[in-house]
């Protein structure tokens, strides 16, 4: 499943770095954006008001493929360490870089939005493609999720049918043993995941999705870069 | 599973010659043998039989990882492999090389604790690993290709992009003495050639795959709040203030610093040493070497799995030659084989490019060279061609003189192509050699003390007879001991690293006791305050500027060289970075600056869930070094490891009888100067091993590993073994 599930994954798309918010960028182009979504061509609209969610970005220009998110994710959410069966997998973007490190960096769930398309409103492709209504979005509320608005896998509905591994454009979802996994935020909590805490790079940011994008400048670049040498000479190591 | 958490708990037996594969418990070896090259150590003492050659079937190559690898353990992301050592000179003795990146932990979540490789395939192959099984495949369309293609092709092969590859390129085909292991496009197995044991074995690499989980005593949930703690004492090679202090400190993160390499500018500027988030920033490798020559293509840094530090740079050449990949990672002397300046007059004239030093390091990586061979052996050609007022030149048969010859000795002279050309050629009559053959190319691939025998140059290493020749920089060759060149010994760290370099089997350099007497940033007293705090004594520690005027043998400093024989075993055990463990130093200053020696213990027993401490964990790690001991004494075919006035050899190997020929000696320069240059006593040197032997437990005279010693730390079975081969000294 998850080979011919690659062989039909587009692409993921180039992160915006522009220092553009998510909402501004929407606003700005309400309406009249074309944005590949699992194939299909959907007209993308601001839906109105915008409720409070919040999503992991990896920072490619940071990552140095340590892998310990993925190994704090697998030890806290998924029985032990490891690397592939925590809810993300920073190593799924390796498949298309190979041995090329420069492009690294953890393949998150964008906690897609919904998107209107006419009068319809249309879920996120991981949910809106998942045959048994397994993946699902929070609503209000939610006895584990709260407000978070988190998209989820109810493991219990799950079928293992891989269609949501199949169809997500950043190639986050997870299949093993016949269940799906992903990302819920460590149950929707407000305060940054252990995953980003653990990154010893700032790779990962714990963002607001309609406000905030991977930050630029850097939150510690101060003054800005200029030429400067304390280097060390020949030395060995 | 093993009775200890950490482990996947499984030994991997593949037998190239049959075809087998079996596969035994882990628990077997543990919790006696530690993890690492403890596997290795033990299981080569049982399989490989006296008298045999690194480059027989007969040996085996062992891969191991330890208990913290793959887990939330900090830095552990390593494989250790032990064999019978090619490169060891003047015998063939056991060695150990590490290799990280992201293989190792992937090896560990494939169901796999070690991978021993024995006997000789018939044809070449590559061994594929996915979640506990193993299968062999056929390597023949391989065979020939770089290592960076070879991976992708066995990717290919296997239908799994994102599986893990360990290979050998055209050096290790060949058998080299200097072959290493290469995964990703810059993490090599890179001393002790076993390149060429692969090789040899027909084996031309191990991919793997592994998504599995691993168990720990105390979960990550339950250790997050002391991992941190843990991690706010870690620094990179103890450096733990920043170079705008002390320019030789390995944290570079300053203000004004960049990773500029990539498609976008990353300011790095100043890091805070309380903030966790960035400690993967402090440190910048191409900032660091050659003047920071490639400074500006560092695209960023990067790290073994489980890493906090992230010491490799990632980097992307620019205007290279056709063939060379843009993208490489490196670090230290890979990063530095391809520098060198041309000096007139003592002033420095022309440099080597940017496009030079990365094309050597890439050239280095793709053939599937260890680096700092490599990097001797062209000083050494250097100095064939010009050093000894021409001597060496005109004594080299014709044929050689004639190779020697055609190289573009322009391209590395002022207004030559600064170097580019020349390094090209030199790789080419490695790639282009028929081993065995008595030609240029195949004599580099025999590493550096064996190509200096048949130049004629190796008596001069040893002694350091007629000098270095001095048109250039950063061709010098610089011999130390068993096959390797001089990397931070006694002539700038002092007696313990002296006694160190003389009784390990390969360069034995403990980057962390570098970063203690040299690259913290601390100010000397500083220092001093810190192996106070640790070993009781300020001056257990020498200043790195006093070069040769090693200090008497005092008892902490035969404590000091004991910790750094002991902890270099432990390290390679569990199996941690040398770069970061021991914790000598840490960035904090309400405790003097000084670490925590007991990190390893708590991890390891976190880990596992068996409770030890660190003086414990220590012992189980000397009884390995005994048994390292052991194995040299088997393969040097001798009791007498000290080897000094009067030795007779041990009739195995090229080169044995004399004074000071024995297996614990360093090259003659370092005891004597034509030039009347301060060097180290050498009686006071002696009576150094005499002390340091009684506080191992050795012979004190000879240096060998005891009965008492063996039986003590529960190794009888060690010592019956040695009393077998007549070996054990009364």
């Amino acid at each position: 499943v998850a080979q011919s599930a690659r062989a039909a994954m587009p692409e993921p798309p180039t992160l915006s770095l522009s220092g553009v918010t998510r909402r501004s960028f929407i606003q700005a182009s309400a309406g009249s954006l074309l944005l590949v979504v699992g194939g299909g061509w959907l007209s993308l609209g601001c839906s109105g008001q915008a409720p409070t969610w919040r999503m992991i970005l990896s920072d490619p220009a940071l990552c140095g493929a340590c892998r310990r998110c993925a190994i704090t994710c697998s030890s806290l959410r998924a029985g032990g360490p490891g690397a592939a069966r925590g809810l993300c997998d920073p190593d799924r973007i390796y498949q298309a870089v190979s041995l090329v490190n420069d492009h690294w960096y953890a393949a998150t769930c964008r906690m897609c939005p919904e998107l209107r398309r006419g009068t319809k409103l249309l879920a996120p492709t991981c949910v809106s493609m998942c045959p048994p209504g397994a993946a699902q979005i929070a609503q209000p509320g939610h006895p584990l999720y709260g407000d978070s608005g988190v998209r989820f896998i109810d493991p219990s509905k799950c079928v293992g049918c891989g269609a949501c591994v199949s169809t997500c454009p950043y190639s986050h979802p997870l299949l093993f043993d016949g269940k799906a996994t992903k990302c819920d935020l460590c149950l929707g909590r407000s305060e940054s995941p252990p995953c980003v805490d653990a990154c010893p790079a700032s790779a990962l940011h714990y963002l607001d999705y309609w406000t905030e994008t991977v930050p630029r400048p850097f939150p510690w670049d101060l003054g800005g870069a200029s030429g400067d040498s304390t280097a060390g000479g020949s030395v060995e190591g | 599973m093993s009775a200890l958490n950490g482990w996947a708990g499984r030994v991997l037996f593949v037998d190239l010659t049959s075809g087998e594969l079996r596969s035994e418990e882990t628990d077997r070896w543990l919790p006696k043998r530690i993890g690492g090259i403890g596997l290795g150590l033990a299981i080569l003492w049982e399989l490989v039989p006296a008298g045999t050659g690194a480059l027989d079937p007969e040996n085996v190559l062992v891969i191991g990882v330890g208990p913290l690898t793959g887990t939330w353990a900090p830095c552990a992301g390593r494989a250790v492999a032990v064999s019978l050592s090619p490169a060891g000179y003047p015998v063939e003795h056991v060695g150990q090389s590490s290799v990280g990146g992201q293989w190792p932990a992937e090896l560990k979540w494939a169901g796999f604790d070690a991978i021993v490789i024995m006997g000789r395939s018939p044809t070449p192959v590559f061994l594929a690993i996915r979640d506990g099984e193993a299968k062999l495949h056929d390597a023949r369309s391989l065979w020939g290709r770089n290592t960076f293609a070879s991976q992708q092709a066995m990717q290919a092969l296997v239908g799994d992009e994102r599986a893990k590859a360990l290979v050998i390129g055209p050096a290790g085909e060949k058998s080299g003495r200097n072959a290493a292991m290469i995964h990703g496009t810059g993490h090599a197995l890179g001393q002790c050639g076993f390149g060429g044991v692969a090789g040899s074995k027909n084996l031309k690499g191990i991919i793997v795959r592994g998504t599995g989980q691993l168990t720990t005593a105390v979960s990550l949930a339950e250790f997050q709040p002391r991992l941190r703690e843990i991690r706010r004492m870690l620094a990179l090679m103890q450096s733990v203030i920043s170079a705008d202090k002390d320019g030789r400190s390995r944290w570079r993160a300053r203000p004004g610093l960049t990773w500029a390499g990539g498609d976008e500018v990353v300011a790095i500027g100043a890091v805070d040493p309380s903030d966790l988030s960035r400690q993967g920033h402090r440190h910048h490798g191409s900032d660091f070497y050659m003047d920071g020559l490639l400074r500006d293509w560092h695209v960023k840094n990067s790290g073994c799995t489980g890493c906090v530090m992230n010491c490799f740079s990632t980097q992307r050449g620019r205007n290279l030659p056709a063939g060379i990949p843009e993208h490489g990672e490196s670090n230290c002397v890979q990063m530095q084989t391809g520098w060198f300046g041309r000096v007139r007059n003592g002033q420095i004239v022309s440099r080597a490019s940017p496009e030079t030093a990365f094309t050597a390091k890439q050239l280095t990586d793709l053939l599937g060279i260890n680096s700092y061979d490599v990097w001797m052996e062209i000083g050494l050609l250097v100095q064939l061609r010009f050093g000894n007022e021409g001597a060496y030149f005109a004594a080299l048969d014709a044929s050689l003189r004639g190779e020697l010859l055609a190289l573009p000795w322009d391209s590395i002279d002022e207004g030559g192509d600064q170097g580019l050309r020349f390094y090209q050629a030199v790789y080419e009559t490695m790639r282009l050699a028929e081993p065995g053959a008595d030609t240029l190319g195949a004599w580099l691939l025999e590493a550096t003390p064996r190509a200096a025998n048949r130049f004629g140059m190796f008596e001069d290493l040893w002694s350091g007879a007629h000098g270095v020749y001095t048109g250039f920089e950063g061709f010098s060759v610089t011999y130390c001991a068993h096959g390797q060149r001089a990397h931070y010994g006694p002539e700038g760290y002092g007696l313990p690293a002296g006694l160190h370099w003389a009784v390990w089997n390969r360069d034995p350099n403990r980057h962390e006791h570098n970063g203690l007497v040299s690259w913290s940033g601390l100010s000397w007293a500083q220092k001093q305050r810190v192996a106070e705090l640790h070993f009781g004594d300020p001056d257990a520690i020498e200043s790195p500027s006093h070069a040769f005027a090693i200090g008497p043998p005092t008892d902490s400093r035969i404590a000091l060289a004991r910790m750094l024989t002991v902890r270099s075993m432990l390290k390679d055990s569990l199996t941690l970075c040398d770069w970061v463990f021991p914790n000598y130093c840490c960035p904090i200053p309400e405790r003097e600056y000084a670490g925590d020696l007991a990190l390893e213990a708590e991890l390891y027993s976190a880990v596992t869930g068996e409770p030890i401490s660190a003086d414990e964990l220590d012992l189980r790690a000397e009884a390995m070094v005994d048994l390292y001991r052991a194995i040299t004494m088997r393969d040097w075919n001798t009791s007498d490891l000290r080897g000094a006035v009067g030795y007779q050899g041990g009739g195995r190997g090229e080169d044995h009888g004399g004074d000071y020929r024995g297996h614990d000696n360093l090259a003659a320069w370092y005891f004597e100067s034509e030039t009347g240059e301060p060097r180290l006593d050498r009686p006071e040197f002696e009576q150094a091993k005499t002390m340091f032997y009684q506080r191992m437990g050795w012979h004190a005279t000879r240096g060998g590993v005891t009965r008492q010693k063996l039986e003590a730390l529960g190794q009888p079975e060690v010592a019956d073994g040695l009393a077998a081969l007549g070996l054990l000294t009364p």
